[in-house]
């Protein structure tokens, strides 16, 4: 049985309370208990006007599919997940998984609306993040972005801040060393709201190493686009599909799909097909069941020589000399 | 005729300290410093390259970073400010350094230094640094009502009320700086103010530290010095420095220290004491066992032995026995041998 609990998030705290509710629980200082739902701790810190953080170190009793409707438009999510395994799935409009969470780190707009489904016996570890999008214009203007561009990113109707990634191997030791430590007690919360900064320092110096784009989404858009990317996961044997077979499976134009495929992932469609697709050579390699040539055959590459080319400019070294190293 | 020579050539400036950012108006108007962006300090460009920088963390919280490589000598001196707060310090040169050592019978030493001190803003203090060479302070202005909130879990109301009412004591804690500090003290160090996620960092920054010194005040507490005046401090802490110099030698004695710092045997230990939490003598044999613990995993040395003879022991098992003491494990568990 699923237990559905509709929800929001913000800066402001009023959702708290809310939300403990609708899980059947109680909320007690920082802490909020939902033992129907999962064991482990819920805490919920404001940090300043501008910042709450929300820290779920969770194992789930119970199927539960989270509808996340916001009623503030001011703020973004900065969602850093730890969780383990194939436990959290995005929803998509008419109910069904788009497959599973592969991303780590995800920037929400409040303004979108977001499902997804959490399964009986998993563990999660998350760090939500909430932070006024006023404040981080702050941050962009003090990194040199223009006022015009600025306003453009934080205008609701023009814009939606979206994007899914894996989070920095720095962002993840930072929340690793936190996690050693027992939630409550008279230092906590320095070190929970030390953890917040560090985390939004680090990814400020990652949102501005890459190309803005401005761009209104709907919910069902991103549902699309990642449901794509699952496809494209799927299919690493095979050759590129095309953008215009992939732009009509996502029912968008080439353009638009093409756009909002770059401005969820990071990466254009082909990018991110090559480089999982090299991942997933490297992996074979490493498992010294099959040659270069058989590798490269199996990976739909036309030769051998484009293969090992390939493998060299993203890793560094060539096929043979990686084989050699392990 | 070089001394005064040299004198002259020393300007001297002395200033408020302040919460707010009232203070550097005295930097201001007497060295013509420029306030850049709102946090940031310059000096004028023939008097140091580098800067201040100065921010509130939370409320009751401000950060002050002092990061200068002076051209001329400047003598500072911190006049006894207003405000109920206290300044703390850290100093990122707390390790346990080589150095060269005259006329004694090492020809390098060891000097170790509490790199974390605490100083109530009443206080005055006077500081000359170096010319020409990188100075980077980092340092916390804390309000005591703040302070005080993080013990009231674990002090009584009456010990919380003599502790932080600057009528009745003046703080004062000395002590190492704990190495998770020091690391991202020193990644700080090397970040660029001009950063945009430097901001962002020094927060992060500030509040792990600033929870760490919680933790290590919570663990022993901090001082109440009613009754000791500035100057009898400043004598005891001179002979803390002293100790800190000797810690390959023998214990030079209570006699010795006391007279060095002009006072009676007893007076001088109940101040020691009051100062430090430990007599004297246990203090030097502390600093000695962590010096002894730095040496033993540097894998300077062939064995144990060696490494008990450095620190000044006689015997082995001796050393042993008060490490197992001090740590709760023998010393081979920290040993890492010359290769």
């Amino acid at each position: 049985m699923i237990k559905t609990v509709t929800h929001r998030f913000g800066v402001e705290t009023a959702w708290i309370t809310e939300m403990a509710g609708a899980m059947g629980g109680t909320v007690d200082g920082n802490f909020t208990l939902v033992p129907e739902i999962h064991t482990g701790t819920r805490y919920t810190l404001s940090i300043n006007e501008d910042i709450t953080v929300l820290l779920a170190d969770a194992t789930y009793h119970q199927d539960v599919l989270f509808k996340l409707r916001n009623t503030e438009n001011d703020f973004a999510g900065i969602f850093f997940n730890l969780t383990e395994g194939e436990s959290v799935h995005i929803i998509d409009d008419i109910s069904r998984s788009v497959g599973r969470w592969d991303y780590n780190l995800a920037i929400v707009d409040s303004q979108l609306d977001l499902d997804y489904l959490i399964k009986a016996g998993s563990k999660s570890y998350n760090i939500s993040i909430f932070i006024k999008k006023k404040m981080l214009s702050v941050y962009l203007e003090r990194a040199g972005i223009l006022e015009d561009v600025r306003s453009r990113i934080f205008d609701g109707q023009q814009n939606t801040i979206i994007h899914y990634d894996q989070m920095s191997s720095n962002s993840w030791h930072i929340i690793n060393e936190f996690r050693q430590l027992t939630p409550g007690g008279v230092t906590y919360d320095l070190f929970l709201s030390s953890t917040v900064y560090y985390l939004l320092s680090d990814y400020l110096s990652f949102l501005l190493s890459r190309e803005i784009i401005i761009g209104k989404i709907e919910s069902g858009d991103v549902f699309r686009i990642l449901a794509s990317q699952a496809t494209l996961v799927k299919h690493l044997n095979d050759a590129f599909p095309g953008i215009s077979e992939l732009a009509a499976d996502a029912l968008m134009s080439e353009t638009k799909y093409k756009t909002l495929y770059k401005k969820i992932t990071g990466f254009t469609p082909h990018a991110f097909f090559m480089q999982n697709k090299l991942e997933l050579g490297k992996e074979l390699l490493a498992c010294k069941q099959y040659t270069v040539a058989e590798i490269a055959f199996k990976l739909s590459f036309t030769t051998a020589s484009h293969f090992t080319e390939l493998f060299k400019n993203q890793f560094g070294m060539l096929p043979k000399v990686y084989v050699n190293s392990l | 005729m070089m001394g005064s020579a040299e004198e002259r050539r020393v300007l001297k400036i002395s200033h408020q300290m302040s919460m707010d950012s009232e203070w550097r108006a005295d930097f201001v108007d007497q060295l013509g410093a420029r306030i850049i962006n709102s946090r940031q300090m310059r000096l004028p460009d023939d008097m140091a390259e580098g800067c201040s920088y100065f921010m509130e963390v939370m409320p009751g919280l401000m950060v002050l970073i002092v990061d200068f490589t002076f051209h001329t000598s400047i003598e500072f001196t911190k006049l006894a400010s207003k405000g109920e707060f206290c300044i703390v310090y850290f100093d990122l040169s707390d390790n346990i350094s080589l150095h060269q050592v005259n006329g004694t019978r090492h020809q390098v030493g060891y000097q170790s230094k509490l790199g974390l001190g605490i100083v109530d803003a009443a206080l005055r203090s006077t500081y000359i640094p170096a010319v020409g060479e990188r100075m980077y302070s980092f340092r916390l202005l804390v309000s005591k009502s703040l302070l005080k909130t993080y013990f009231q879990e674990n002090m009584s109301a009456l010990m919380v009320d003599r502790t932080f009412d600057g009528r009745k004591n003046t703080m004062f804690f000395y002590s190492h700086i704990k190495s998770s500090t020091w690391l991202a003290l020193n990644q700080l160090k090397d970040t660029s103010y001009d950063s945009p996620s430097f901001e962002l960092m020094l927060k992060g920054v500030t509040f792990k530290v600033f929870g760490h010194l919680i933790e290590q005040m919570n663990e022993t507490g901090p001082v109440i010095v009613r009754q000791i005046t500035e100057v009898d401090a400043a004598q005891v802490m001179k002979t803390q420095a002293y100790l800190m110099e000797q810690l390959q030698e023998n214990f030079p004695g209570v006699d010795l220290l006391a007279e060095m710092a002009g006072m009676s045997v007893s007076k001088y230990s109940d101040i020691f004491k009051k100062l430090f939490k430990f007599s004297p003598k246990q203090f030097f044999l502390r600093e000695k066992m962590l010096l002894a613990q730095v040496l033993l995993g540097s894998g300077d040395f062939g064995n144990i032995s060696e490494v008990a003879y450095e620190v000044g022991f006689g015997k082995p098992g001796y050393f042993s026995k008060l490490y197992k003491n001090m740590f709760n494990e023998f010393p081979s568990t920290a040993f890492r041998s010359r290769e």
